[in-house]
């Protein structure tokens, strides 16, 4: 077990501290337009890791918002390595901000793992003080039998630095954390949500339930991503930590003879390439996330960019960063001398193409994809809030039924949006009011008087009795109407123990003579139309 | 969710059994096909038997918001999405009554801007459209806007209380709720518990010849059900207990809610 003993550091806001922000305020970083990390106070307004940039904003308007810059991130997390190359020279860095090594050596070495970790505290207090970062950044150091183990324990660190796992107790560790910890991603790998959320949904609330469950039947119910988080769990995944170096002959290049003097000429190559370049790897099953483009002219003169893609670079947006890079470069250096001779695309990131898998049932499908795009055009039309779906709601009052959400994205995939709900198999809420319910409901009920047939109004008294039959209604934007048939009341208190929310009403139902029916309520010897069957 | 297997007991000949089973567990809507499917009680209304896509239909009178409901019961369970736009006060717990998923339902209350355009987009992503009468169409965008529909094979029904089906489109077909009679109400007991509504249909082509069929919408057990004199004495001969014909029959058979 101690060969794989890792010790996990994570520098939490890291992206921000290195844009010089201090951390005592609300900020974000932003990465592929979604929030990639957040300051505590700006958890606390809830803005967490995955959200848009519309939504965090409308969370806390007062945001202070960057944009993750990489490579500034990756070479001041460069600085910290070296220091820390003191203790041992294989330090892997996963992500800017994060890295891990094995404690076998350094920990004999300087006696023990609270020693080390005292040891890369120290090392880590200097170096931050010599890179003149933010107050308030505090490293969270994690170590455990394996990788893991590593990471999970360095996001319980708690109040503390560090959080040590004693050797053997890793498998204990992990198997007693609550499953919504892979929400968040472990260490440098995410996992999808929805596989996570169909796993609290079939009960599985500990990773001990998941890895409980033999493999056999992991695979086969949820596929390699589940079984990957099954073997995780049980001890026997590990990280692919593997610097593969891209082969030189994946590199696609062409040279112009003459040389192009037009944009358009240069993307419509570049867009060969990219078409090339796909189905050299969809051949092998990968898929390319990040390119590196050089553009050279005859004179010599040199552009060079590396370009990411969220999902993979295809023939038509390679041609499209081509275009972009070229318009920057004709912009920014007006002193080009000659045509473009050279083109050269070079992938630089690698990985397996998992493709997209449909679920048998839940999750998105053909028909949401679709759906969900034309809501979005919606919304650009209308504005955000226009376009709503429907959320759980609980409650004895028939417009708390469901609640309105905006639509976006993870609104639809949402657990509370889950299918039991919907298909009417929660118990209905006591005090409901019995099946049908009406077909129409107002949102800010309607003013009505109602009439007995002497021409008094009708009033329910504190016992709950009438005081006359309602014979006469009047209101609802048109002329009197006269009552046929009718029924109540039916009396409903809530939050008596809260001034502000309670109320007390009594519940009819009137037939008019016109054949309608209508659900009328008395609260406060005023009567308003709720709903109406229609 | 209703309960079919009445139809299919004593007296259907064997042949008759085995092809409603087969349209039963046959998938309900495939992309390539020009009908989304109604509730089989519903089916009469249609000459199609379902909804054509692309065609605009008009619900109106009454019971509209209910039957209009009704009639996106089988679209939504083969997991298509519905819209409804310009009708801020749909009840959803009713919607949930008749056996309706909630999840594929997108809301637009009330478009202020560019209303013609947002429908017709939205159109792209979901198969039927519930139009409220708040939402207006300007006259002179109708027939672009009509024409918009038709070409992305959606369908849009139009969904209003005034009993009138003159509006200003070129309906395809037009469902009027003439008369709706609601039993189980009192005077001063008893509870709404079931609506006999009678809708007369109305339209082009197939549809030309105007009729009128009758419903239970819903009966006291809360389904559907299209009222024939056969299935009502069948019903009778079934549970052995009054069905529900007549609203003095049904008052003797509902529980009372006791006024506290």
């Amino acid at each position: 077990m101690s060969e794989t003993r890792t010790l996990v550091l994570k520098i939490p806001c890291w992206n921000i501290a290195v844009a010089g922000i201090p951390l005592d305020g609300a900020a974000i970083s932003l990465s592929n337009g979604r929030v990639a990390e957040a300051t505590s106070t700006a958890t606390g307004f809830g803005v967490v890791p995955g959200l848009n940039l519309r939504k965090a904003q409308s969370l806390c308007p007062s945001l202070n918002v960057i944009e993750n810059n990489m490579i500034q991130s990756a070479q001041r997390f460069d600085q910290i390595v070296l220091a820390l190359g003191d203790i041992t020279p294989r330090i892997e860095v996963l992500d800017p901000g994060f890295c891990s090594f094995m404690t076998r050596g350094p920990s004999g070495y300087f006696g023990g793992d609270e020693r080390l970790v005292e040891e890369v505290i120290s090392i880590l207090k200097n170096t931050f003080a010599d890179l003149k970062l933010p107050k308030g950044l505090g490293p969270h150091i994690g170590v455990a039998d394996d990788l893991f183990g590593a990471s999970l324990a360095a996001y319980f660190t708690e109040s503390r630095l560090s959080k040590i796992i004693d050797v053997g107790e890793t498998l204990q560790f992990v198997k007693s954390l609550p499953t919504s910890v892979l929400f968040s991603g472990v260490g440098s790998f995410s996992f999808d949500p929805d596989l996570i959320n169909t796993f609290l949904r079939l009960g599985l609330h500990s990773l001990g339930d998941i890895g409980s469950l033999q493999t056999s039947d992991v695979l086969g119910r949820f596929g390699t991503s589940g079984e990957l988080i099954h073997r995780f769990i049980n001890g026997l995944g590990n990280f692919p930590i593997t610097t593969k170096s891209v082969s030189s002959d994946l590199e696609k290049k062409i040279e112009f003879e003459p040389p192009l003097e037009q944009v358009e000429d240069v993307v419509r190559a570049a867009k060969s390439l990219g078409h090339q370049l796909s189905s050299d790897f969809s051949r092998e099953g990968l898929t390319c996330l990040q390119v590196s483009i050089e553009i050279e002219t005859e004179n010599g003169e040199k552009s060079f960019r590396y370009w990411r893609h969220e999902h993979q670079f295809i023939a038509a947006n390679v041609g499209e960063r081509v275009r972009w890079q070229l318009q920057n470069w004709l912009q920014s250096d007006s002193t080009l001398t000659g045509g473009i001779i050279l083109l050269r695309i070079l992938p630089e990131e690698i990985v397996p193409h998992t493709g997209k898998q449909l679920r048998f049932w839940g999750g998105q499908t053909d028909e949401d994809f679709r759906a969900s795009q034309a809501f979005e055009k919606v919304q650009k039309i209308l504005g955000q809030n226009e376009v709503t779906l429907v959320a759980k709601g609980s409650g004895r009052q028939l417009t708390e039924f469901g609640i309105r959400v905006s639509f976006t994205q993870e609104a639809l995939l949402s657990s509370e949006r889950s299918k039991g709900f919907f298909n009417g198999l929660c118990t209905p809420w006591p005090g409901r009011l019995p099946s049908p319910s009406p077909a129409v409901v107002f949102s800010t009920p309607k003013p009505l008087e109602v009439f007995d047939v002497g021409g008094k109004p009708v009033q329910v008294s504190g016992r709950g009795n009438v005081t006359g039959h309602p014979a006469t209604l009047v209101g609802m934007g048109v002329k009197a109407r006269s009552v046929t048939n009718w029924a109540g009341p039916w009396p409903v208190e809530e939050h008596w123990w809260d001034p502000s929310k309670h109320y007390r009403q009594a519940r009819f139902q009137f037939v008019l003579d016109d054949g309608s029916a209508h659900l009328c309520v008395v609260e406060r010897s005023r009567w308003w139309l709720q709903a109406t069957y229609s | 969710m209703f309960d079919y297997s009445t139809e299919v007991n004593a007296g259907t000949p064997v042949s008759e059994a085995i092809k409603e089973i087969a349209d039963f567990v046959a998938p309900t809507s495939l992309a390539n096909e020009k009908i989304l499917p109604v509730d089989k009680e519903l089916a009469a209304l249609f000459p199609a038997k379902g909804i054509r896509r692309g065609s605009i239909v008009s619900v109106s009178g009454g019971a509209s918001v209910s039957l209009a409901i009704a009639l996106t019961a089988e679209i939504s369970r083969g997991g298509n999405w519905i819209g409804a736009v310009g009708l801020p006060s749909l009840g959803l717990s009713s919607v949930s009554e008749m056996g309706i998923s909630l999840q594929r339902w997108v809301f637009i209350d009330q478009p202020k801007v560019q209303i013609e355009e947002s429908i017709a987009v939205l159109a792209a992503g979901v198969d039927l459209i519930l139009l409220g009468e708040e939402t207006k169409i300007a006259p002179s965008q109708t027939r672009r806007f009509v024409a918009r529909i038709r070409a992305q094979g959606s369908s849009v029904i139009f969904v209003t209380d005034k009993n009138s089906s003159q509006l200003a489109f070129g309906l395809d077909l037009s469902l009027s709720v003439n008369s709706s009679k609601w039993l189980g109400l009192g005077a001063g007991h008893g509870r709404l518990s079931s609506r006999r509504v009678e809708v007369s249909v109305s339209g082009r082509g197939a549809a030309s010849r105007s009729q009128k069929i009758a419903f239970w919408l819903p009966n006291s057990r809360g389904e559907i059900q299209r009222i024939t004199h056969s299935v009502s004495r069948e019903k009778k001969a079934i549970q052995g207990r009054p069905s529900v014909v007549s609203g003095s029959e049904l008052e003797e058979t509902i529980d009372i809610p006791q006024a506290s």
